[in-house]
């Protein structure tokens, strides 16, 4: 039950949002920059699926991997986002891209249960092809804020949404669909990796 | 009188970098604790009234933004490694961050407008702005011990992660 000072809360930050889309002069190129920027990671579904892998396997390897995954991803993406925009070349980024829904499924599928500064390596090397691969195909944004915005939320809530199935695992029955979500990005990867999908 | 209030109070949302900045200061001044949070508004009230009142009295506007993202980055960074941070330096930085925001924000003049206007202008943007600030810092303040903190710390990165992208951006169009 939402209480009465969440609720002005929730609609106080609504206003502000609002606020800030459609009150300026260029509102059309901000909400449209945000727009851009916010379905870009979600059209891609190469990116999808290894994004709610990384959530999904930051809540199957538990506390602290939970937070940091979802934390390390976005920064280094932004990092690869900047070779991208910088122009600066990065080899196979579609095959590391592929391969990131590969090996992130198999290490739910096969519970892997690595150090924690080995998993957070092995998604921030994947996160460098997603974000390059992003940073080349940037469109030359009308607002360049408001289009890393609607970016970089859409790939934190791809990653939540992950987290919020992975939190399944506190059920015994739990552990299994996990590990059946895990197979099926494997596979997508695999489709990825081999051009079937 | 009145309208040119409400025209300085819907000033910094109209410039997203601000927006980012306020939010990413007031998420981490919220996420430090009570007593870094009531020196740190302080300081921002009083950094951002000296801020915007230099563009009308010494320095000419000039745009700030580039710091201001730096310093979004910064305060995003710091909520991510949930480092904590003395007294001194949550108001230094507060200080510092509200200055550049009013030195960014000064009202845009036009020729034969009243002084008065200008500085209801310039009280509506420091009240706004204020406003953003302890929003960010009350739910910052609520999510600080929930979750372990995970919140804050998402949304730090996903601050690091924006302004990044917005920098490269901003220098690659240049």
């Amino acid at each position: 039950m939402i209480s009465t000072q969440q609720r002005f809360g929730i609609a106080l930050l609504l206003l502000s949002i609002t606020g800030s889309v459609w009150a300026h002069s260029d509102a059309a190129g901000m909400s449209g920059g945000f727009f851009s920027g916010f379905t870009h990671p979600l059209f891609g579904w190469d990116h999808v699926a290894a994004m709610v892998a990384v959530g999904l396997w930051g809540a199957f390897l538990g506390r602290p991997a939970i937070w940091m995954l979802p934390v390390v991803f976005p920064v280094v993406m932004a990092f690869g986002g900047v070779l991208g925009i910088a122009g600066i070349p990065l080899p196979a980024v579609e095959t590391g891209i592929a391969l990131s829904a590969l090996v992130l499924g198999l290490m739910v599928v096969l519970a892997v249960r690595p150090p924690l500064w080995v998993a957070a390596v092995l998604v921030g090397a994947f996160a460098i092809f997603h974000g390059h691969a992003h940073g080349t195909e940037l469109p030359d944004a009308a607002s360049p804020l408001t289009y890393s915005l609607g970016f970089v939320m859409a790939t934190g809530l791809l990653h939540l949404s992950g987290i919020a199935f992975g939190e399944l695992t506190r059920w015994p029955w739990g552990s299994s669909a996990v590990r059946a979500g895990g197979a099926i990005i494997s596979l997508a990867g695999v489709g990825f990796l081999t051009g079937l999908l | 009188m009145y309208s040119f209030f409400l025209q300085g109070l819907a000033q910094p949302l109209h410039v997203p970098a601000h927006l980012l900045a306020l939010i990413g200061l007031g998420l981490l001044l919220g996420q430090q604790g009570i007593r870094p949070l009531r020196y740190g508004v302080m300081a921002f009230l009083i950094g951002m009234s000296s801020g915007i009142a230099l563009t009308r009295f010494a320095l000419p506007a000039g745009s700030w933004e580039t710091a201001l993202l730096a310093g979004a980055g910064l305060a995003g960074m710091l909520l991510a490694i949930r480092l904590p941070l003395l007294l001194s330096v949550c108001v230094a930085f507060a200080a510092v961050m509200a200055g550049l925001l009013g030195l960014d924000s000064a009202p845009s003049l036009i020729p034969g407008l009243k002084a008065f206007k200008i500085y209801a202008m310039m009280a509506g943007t420091v009240t706004s702005t204020t406003f953003i600030v302890l929003l960010s810092a009350a739910i910052a303040v609520s999510l600080r011990t929930r979750w372990e903190g995970i919140v804050l710390r998402v949304l730090g990165s996903w601050v690091v992660a924006i302004v990044l992208m917005v920098l490269a951006l901003l220098f690659a169009k240049h």
